[in-house]
């Protein structure tokens, strides 16, 4: 599979994806946009004067549902402190979270084959961010616990999570790309 | 935005008051987890606490080889600033006394 993306000697990042790659990336956004919204107290809109306050309550309890879960862990042991802690914090991770999906979104909007995406370094760490989530929400699904577990050993080809296996893993492949981009 | 409680333990105030130059007590952790790539975990301490590539790379090990590093120190409010900034990027981190 090609490299999607490079540093080009502009300083920026560009990428380009086949057909199949850019639809898949518009169809996990969407699903990450929609479990962002799940469990949220604040929904979609939080009350914008609120909001502007920094005086919007966020939840106190862990969410149920696992990836959500995962995307905002416990920050302590104690736990009135990471109830107080999520209260005050989750509302703006939940934003920067879509915030981040949405941008990347929308710079694959009507994207054809052949386009290339040009990312400045914000526009590209905004991306690593987003297919990063994404990565630890597909791991939830696969049930990846430990260092050695490899998906691809232990779920069956008729599973119906076995395609996400290899999803999970070209995820993993953009990640590495961005961050030699980044960095290299 | 700071999200520190408003109740202190008092002794806690008067400890520090009276030895300013004690070692601070609260610390950033961050624990392994088998979906971050190591690659992404340096490029995140790099990022964001500024650490060269040789410091982020050694605490990425350390994650790695022990199940979890202090990645930063100091004051209990920046220290939530740390972890939410982690919890930002995806990593599992958490907010600890130093000597708890």
């Amino acid at each position: 599979m090609l490299q999607p993306f490079e540093a080009h000697r502009t300083g920026r990042i560009v990428g380009a994806f086949t057909d199949g790659q850019a639809g898949l990336l518009r169809f996990l956004l969407a699903g990450q946009l929609a479990l962002l919204d799940e469990e949220d107290p604040l929904g979609a809109d939080p009350d914008p004067l609120a909001a502007a306050l920094g005086i919007a309550d966020g939840p106190v309890k862990k969410p149920d549902n696992p990836a959500l879960a995962r995307l905002f862990p416990n920050a302590y042991d104690d736990a009135d402190d990471a109830s107080e802690f999520r209260r005050l914090t989750e509302p703006d991770l939940r934003e920067g979270k879509r915030s981040a999906a949405r941008q990347v979104l929308g710079s694959l909007e009507g994207y054809e084959p052949g386009d290339q995406v040009w990312l400045d370094a914000e526009q590209a760490r905004v991306w690593l961010g987003a297919v990063n989530d994404i990565r630890l929400v597909l791991a939830v699904w696969l049930e990846i616990e430990d260092d050695d577990d490899d998906p691809f050993e232990r779920i069956p080809p008729e599973d119906e999570r076995y395609e996400i296996v290899a999803i999970y893993h070209w995820l993993g492949a953009v990640v590495e790309w961005l961050v030699e981009a980044l960095t290299g | 935005m700071s999200v520190a409680p408003v109740e202190v333990v008092p002794e806690a105030v008067e400890e520090t008051r009276s030895a300013p130059l004690e070692e601070p007590v609260w610390v950033t952790v961050v624990w392994n987890d088998p979906v971050n790539l190591m690659s992404y975990v340096t490029y995140v301490f790099m990022t964001y606490f500024g650490y060269s590539k040789g410091k982020a790379e050694r605490l990425m090990r350390e994650v790695h080889n022990l199940g979890k590093a202090t990645v930063s120190s100091g004051g209990r409010e920046q220290m939530e600033k740390d972890v939410a900034a982690m919890h930002g990027y995806g990593l599992w981190a958490t907010v600890q006394r130093q000597d708890g």
